[in-house]
């Protein structure tokens, strides 16, 4: 039996996002692996220092890193608002905000993990970081969005919301690391 | 930078304070490696938050001098989300306009610019438009592209179409004295293969002109004997040729 074209686009938007998922998934299990494995050489090896340390990586290392970080989230939520904003199903295009908020906390994440400790800092990396990684992320999601393909006054609202909930996201959670950084 | 269309006050209104956002976000940062510094050359020692507060506020003034004054009205934030200040008639915004704005800013102290919901007094005031590619163009300016086939690459501007704004149609098919976009290369599109219906607001509708290969839309066949809305994405198939619509 052949099911009705609405149904099927549906279930290929949500294979859609669970593959995606899966590949961040698979993605983030590849990296502890490897740091897990480079951790346990670290700690078994007494004279070869083996472990890699972000904070100990130069200012242009951990700065490519930020931009392919940054670059890699700023597509990745693009996307994925892009495909929700499209759905009818108003939980869905709910979860394009959710989503949004949360890649704002993945954003000062990434930079905080990428900047040196607080009290080893000239400039204020976690700021730097966390400003030009939003920065990039919200100038790469709108590649997504631009009006070639868009759908009406409804995707267009959805999208600048998803825009302002990211830069909200990153603001807020910045705000929190900075702090407890201080207490 | 790609201008792209007008954003509706409220749409436009999201993405200024997104941008704002950032920029009170990099000028956190520039406060944060200035402050120390000041100190530690002032020889202040116990100045509370004075000295952070007073200083951001002197860099917003100084930020939005630079942005408004030298940059016309761009800015690190509004840079990251493309956006551009422009007249109505999307020209750039005259000398004149702009100190109109600067002056009812500096009057409202920029605080009628934070609100996420609405256009500024001061945007209102200048008749100041916000562009971003993101918006839908002019509906002259959007373009039926041919994306593959025979014929890929071809395209037409809405506004070249000859009596769109008469007959609200653009005719397509294999017959070049019959069509706005002719498909003179694709064996599989008939002379007169369908016509697009455009409204006045932008809403697209399709109709079969009876071809031997068919047109879709969505997935679905569009028949001879009525109008059917254009898929939200804009696209159709008209016999091996998809076609898109550019807003």
């Amino acid at each position: 039996m052949k099911l009705p074209f609405q149904v099927r686009d549906k279930l290929s938007l949500a294979n859609d996002i669970f593959s995606f998922f899966g590949h961040i998934g698979a993605g983030i299990g590849a990296l502890f692996a490897f740091l897990g494995v480079t951790s346990n050489l670290a700690n078994s090896t007494s004279n070869v220092v083996f472990n890699v340390q972000v904070s100990s990586l130069s200012l242009p290392v951990r700065l490519t890193l930020l931009i392919l970080i940054a670059a890699a989230l700023g597509w990745g939520m693009g996307a994925l608002v892009h495909k929700l904003s499209r759905s009818k199903n108003d939980s869905l295009s709910f979860a394009a905000y959710v989503i949004a908020l949360l890649w704002g906390g993945l954003m000062v994440g990434a930079a905080d993990w990428l900047a040196i400790a607080p009290r080893q800092q000239v400039l204020s990396e976690t700021l730097l970081f966390t400003v030009a990684g939003t920065g990039l992320a919200l100038w790469v999601a709108g590649f997504h969005f631009q009006s070639a393909s868009t759908g009406g006054k409804r995707v267009l609202r959805i999208q600048c919301d998803a825009l302002f909930l990211f830069s909200i996201g990153s603001a807020l959670f910045m705000v929190l690391t900075l702090l407890g950084a201080r207490a | 930078m790609k201008l792209g269309g007008p954003l509706d006050s409220k749409n436009a209104a999201r993405l200024l304070s997104a941008a704002a956002i950032l920029d009170f976000m990099f000028l956190g940062f520039v406060l944060a490696t200035l402050e120390p510094v000041l100190r530690q050359e002032l020889g202040l020692r116990n100045t509370g938050l004075a000295l952070p507060v007073g200083l951001y506020l002197v860099l917003v003034l100084i930020y939005w001098l630079i942005c408004e004054g030298f940059l016309s009205g761009h800015s690190l934030g509004r840079y990251a989300m493309r956006l551009n200040m422009r007249d109505k008639r999307g020209k750039l915004v005259s000398p004149m306009r702009r100190s109109t704005r600067a002056i009812k800013k500096i009057m409202s102290l920029g605080l009628t610019g934070m609100n996420p919901n609405a256009a500024s007094r001061y945007d209102k005031a200048a008749e100041v438009s916000w562009y971003s590619p993101m918006a839908p163009r002019p509906l002259g300016f959007w373009q039926l592209v041919v994306l593959d086939g025979p014929d890929r690459g071809k395209s037409i501007e809405f506004r070249k179409v000859a009596d769109l704004l008469s007959t609200h149609q653009i005719k397509i098919g294999r017959d070049p004295n019959w069509s706005d976009l002719a498909l003179s290369r694709s064996e599989k599109t008939s002379g007169q293969h369908c016509v697009l219906r455009v409204e006045k607001k932008g809403a697209l509708y399709i109709r079969d002109m009876g071809s031997s290969n068919g047109t879709w839309t969505g997935g679905r066949r569009v028949g001879p004997e009525k109008w059917v809305p254009l898929a939200a994405d804009g696209r159709f198939r008209v016999g091996n040729a998809r076609i898109a619509v550019l807003r």
